[in-house]
């Protein structure tokens, strides 16, 4: 399905780019979730030529119906996707707990900070 | 066709969430992303994908963003309520500490949230972590289970015996509502100035006042694990008090 | 060593064997996969639904490893998450009655439709990871309706992890003993069966529901921790 390719084409490049620009680390992961459903977007489109009735019948199946092979990786895609996006938003949440910000450039700050301060105590150590 | 509405729509909600400024409409937008994208695979003959993204990518995925950002952008004060300092007026919050802490948050670039509770629970939500500050004219004379501020405004106790009253006073730090109750059932309280003129007004009867000589300040208290925050508002506090705006705010709710 | 202890390491270990095992012995034992799209039109399976027939046959293989990666993300959620959040009893996150009734009354049928999803996956739409994750959202629309039960919650950890420990090795068992016949790893043994009946497609139903169990299992202990989280972020 072409719509759903060029969909899935611009949802990517529109949620890269938030991932890339905006600061606040809730908005970099949820651009990573958008990105994720992107790519299963494009799996699930891709195929053409091929119908779009599901791939289900007890004797052989007609041609109209979709490709089947696509949605099994995408399948699979998905329920990774969720259990990685809650593993990383509880780093993320770990990381706020500690520094108490979400935003990147001064959680980055922060650590500098903490780690030069610590190399500094080893030094005179 | 009607596939091709909906992953139009797609990019427009992507586009508008992840810029703009509020954390939980982007995570609304991904949710009905994921429902829409769902649709589109359901009519796209991969129902058993349709399924999947719907419960996961809509449902799960949304709903675990949403528990972990709830308490996000907000600056959570607890506090008992006290006329003057933190109430409500006809539905809005006023007084000099809803505009302190207003104003902070806002330079924090938080939304100041408060919610009213008497005094004991006030304390143990703050203590639990279930709030920033602890606010409602609190004096640093006991620790509160947080971190107090400098003080902001001055104050001074007061010895009031209601009539016939007598038994070892209780220095009373709770909220508005229930002082007259407590000064009829103890008999005499300890109050600070600002809890004296709200009890004035309710009406002291044939209570008699005589001022202590014990002298403090209200302060804020906040949550133990915030030294940050407890810095940051103290700096807050002593450019206003270099500004004197502290007194002029002082003047304009309490008079 | 406490006996949920007990059962981490040995679940632990086993599943890392089998695993190991799964990995290890495909080498050069013929193919785990890589059937043509032709043999999918013809009922090669048994199953009706061709999906099912590629995700929990053909290529069992992935499957397989992708619960793997599904299981060490919930393992670091739990890892991660089990340290934070006191034991006091928080405010209910929902304080509308009406949610709360919706709630209760909204479990038992999405319990039901996940585990519709999961048993009959192989005859018409659904699958395990659909129905898993259903079931899953109905437990999570409970969880989120009342917050102060998670105290109560807090012994149910223990039998979930016990759940998902069980299942996981099981899986791996079913999926190891075509090994002890000499015959490719995660082969559909059992009868195709009268394709759309519900006993057919061999091991395909197994596995299905084994599989939902776990992401059900998976996917509520990472509810149940985020609900708990009491931070800030």
């Amino acid at each position: 399905m072409t719509a759903g390719v060029v969909t899935a084409v611009l949802l990517f490049a529109i949620a890269a780019l938030a991932l890339i620009v905006r600061r606040d680390l809730v908005f970099k992961l949820v651009a990573l979730g958008l990105v994720n459903g992107s790519t299963v977007l494009l799996l699930v489109s891709l195929p053409r030529g091929i119908g779009s009735r599901p791939p289900i019948a007890a004797g052989a199946i007609p041609p109209t119906a979709a490709d089947p092979f696509p949605q099994a990786y995408v399948l699979a895609a998905i329920v990774i996707n969720f259990a990685v996006l809650a593993l990383a938003l509880v780093f993320v949440m770990m990381l706020v707990e500690r520094y108490h910000t979400t935003d990147a450039r001064r959680l980055e700050a922060l650590i500098r900070e903490e780690r030069e301060a610590a190399d500094a105590e080893g030094e005179d150590a | 066709m009607s596939r091709t509405i909906l992953l139009a729509a797609v990019p427009v909600i992507a586009g508008y969430a992840l810029f703009q400024r509020r954390r939980w409409v982007a995570v609304l937008g991904m949710g009905l992303i994921s429902f829409l994208l769902a649709v589109v695979y359901a009519l796209q003959g991969a129902p058993d994908v349709a399924v999947a993204e719907a419960a996961i990518g809509a449902a799960l995925v949304t709903f675990i963003y949403v528990l972990a950002i709830r308490r996000t952008g907000r600056l959570t004060v607890v506090a008992p309520e006290l006329s003057g300092l933190l109430f409500r007026q006809q539905g809005e919050l006023t007084g000099v500490e809803s505009e302190l802490l207003g104003r902070f948050a806002r330079e924090i670039g938080l939304d100041l949230t408060v919610r009213f509770a008497p005094y004991d629970e006030a304390a143990d939500t703050l203590r639990r972590g279930g709030a920033d500050i602890l606010a409602g004219g609190m004096v640093a004379d006991v620790p509160h289970g947080g971190l107090p501020t400098e003080p902001y405004l001055p104050t001074r106790f007061y010895l009031v015996a209601a009539e016939g009253g007598a038994g070892e006073p209780m220095r009373y730090r709770d909220e508005e509502r229930t002082l007259r109750a407590t000064l009829s059932s103890r008999g005499r309280l300890e109050l600070d100035l600002v809890r004296l003129l709200a009890l004035t007004r309710i009406g002291l009867g044939s209570a008699q006042v005589a001022p202590m000589d014990e002298e403090a300040g209200y302060v804020f208290i906040v949550h133990a694990g915030r030294p940050d925050l407890q810095d940051r508002l103290n700096r807050f506090l002593d450019r206003l008090r270099e500004a004197d705006e502290l007194r002029a705010m002082a003047e304009r709710h309490l008079g | 060593m406490r006996p949920i202890d007990r059962l981490r390491i040995a679940a632990g270990a086993l599943a890392s064997a089998g695993f190991a095992a799964v990995l290890l012995l495909s080498i050069g034992r013929g193919e785990a996969g890589g059937e043509t799209a032709e043999v999918i039109r013809l009922t090669a399976t048994g199953a009706a639904n061709r999906v099912a027939s590629i995700v929990l046959d053909i290529r069992l293989y992935d499957t397989l490893f992708e619960l793997f990666a599904f299981s060490v993300a919930v393992l670091g959620v739990r890892r991660f998450l089990r340290r934070t959040a006191g034991p006091a009893v928080e405010e209910s996150l929902v304080e509308s009655h009406v949610v709360r009734r919706a709630a209760y009354v909204l479990l038992p049928p999405m319990l039901v439709l996940g585990a519709y999803l999961a048993c009959f996956g192989h005859l018409s739409p659904g699958g395990g990871f659909g129905g898993g994750a259903v079931a899953a959202t109905g437990v999570l629309l409970v969880s989120v309706a009342l917050g102060a039960d998670l105290l109560a919650q807090r012994f149910r950890d223990e039998r979930l992890e016990r759940l998902e420990a069980v299942v996981l090795v099981v899986l791996l068992i079913i999926a190891l003993i075509p090994a002890a016949w000499s015959r490719p790893l995660l082969a559909n043994l059992l009868p195709p069966g009268q394709p759309g009946s519900l006993l057919s497609a061999g091991t395909i139903p197994i596995y299905s529901v084994l599989i939902a169990l776990k992401v059900f299992a998976g996917a509520w202990a990472v509810v149940h921790f985020f609900v708990r989280h009491r931070g800030e972020v």
